[in-house]
């Protein structure tokens, strides 16, 4: 899967190692932020989406696993990964999604990629009425939904899973919403989706390109839906 | 409508939709992630409770809510106002 991406991807499946066990493999600092959580689920979701951030950013630094313990990945104050590489920021930058009992990361490497951005989100496959959200979705967006022939919870998920991907890849530089984006072609089978901005962003992205692929992927409870987005402009150089 | 019923109604869808919620009291300052809802979990809350509502609510009002009190403010400026005899 990486082969089709410029970012890197990981995964950390939940295989019932102890809670306490994963958070050793945290540094204080990420543990702090962990443990902060309200809820067990939150906590060992983020504990996992981690460890497969680290995982992520070590390929394109040709880490070994052994060093992750130099990979940290905090919070910013809007709420977004910031990954610390040996206590440097702007290394390398990541992107976390976590659903049910399997966690993914994406990373990229700054340098290189000026204006590159991207973004992850996956949901296990459920049932699912948000196909037919009018907060999730336009009208326009409902249609193209409900002609797809793949089921309107596999594809209402798909759909989702690709907004929330595209807008993790804009971001941080806007405040996105369900609004801020319009997907004007999804293709499951293909795994295809695109997208572009809506309202105020449009004049911003003006010159991006926007790509998503959607995956589905076995989890270990189950299917899910992942996506991974790339956002390329030139504005945010 | 008033502000208890609109809380009632995402209460309830709350308690059916994040699993973390069930059978945990849920108050006006409680966020949906202190029940450890995902995105998915909250735009299925919140569109359940519109259409039971019947209420539509702008999407773009909806993006700066931080938590419940603030939800049922929103469904509350939306919702038709009473007819008074």
């Amino acid at each position: 899967m990486a082969d089709q991406y410029a970012c890197y991807i990981a995964f950390a499946p939940d295989s019932g190692v102890p809670t306490p066990a994963l958070l050793a493999r945290l540094s204080s600092l990420e543990r702090d932020l962990v443990m902060h959580l309200p809820t067990e689920q939150q906590r060992r979701q983020s504990t996992l989406a981690r460890l497969a951030g680290k995982s992520a950013i070590e390929r394109p630094l040709g880490r070994r696993a052994s060093r992750s313990s130099r990979v940290e990945i905090l919070k910013a104050a809007n709420g977004e990964p910031v990954a610390l590489v040996d206590g440097n920021a702007g290394v390398a930058s990541v992107s976390l999604a976590h659903s049910s009992r399997l966690a993914v990361a994406c990373a990229w490497t700054n340098l290189p990629r000026n204006g590159y951005g991207a973004g992850v989100d996956l949901e296990r496959v459920r049932h699912s009425e948000v196909a037919s959200s009018p907060y999730a979705f336009s009208r326009r967006e409902r249609r193209l939904i409900s002609a797809a022939s793949q089921g309107t919870s596999w594809i209402g998920l798909a759909a989702w899973t690709a907004k929330e991907a595209t807008w993790k890849a804009m971001r941080p530089e806007v405040e996105c919403g369900p609004e801020t984006i319009e997907i004007c072609e999804l293709d499951l089978r293909q795994g295809r989706a695109a997208l572009r901005p809506r309202g105020k962003l449009v004049a911003r992205f003006h010159q991006a390109t926007f790509r998503a692929r959607l995956n589905v992927i076995p989890g270990p409870d189950g299917m899910y839906l992942l996506t991974i987005a790339e956002v390329v402009s030139r504005s945010r150089g | 409508m008033n502000r208890e019923v609109i809380f009632e109604a995402i209460k309830s869808n709350m308690h059916m939709i994040i699993p973390g919620a069930d059978g945990h009291e849920i108050l006006e300052t409680n966020s949906m992630r202190d029940f450890g809802a995902d995105s998915l979990e909250m735009v299925e809350v919140v569109s359940r409770s519109m259409k039971q509502l019947k209420i539509k609510v702008p999407r773009a009002k909806l993006l700066p809510v931080k938590n419940l009190k603030e939800l049922v403010d929103v469904f509350e400026e939306s919702a038709p106002k009473q007819q008074v005899a």
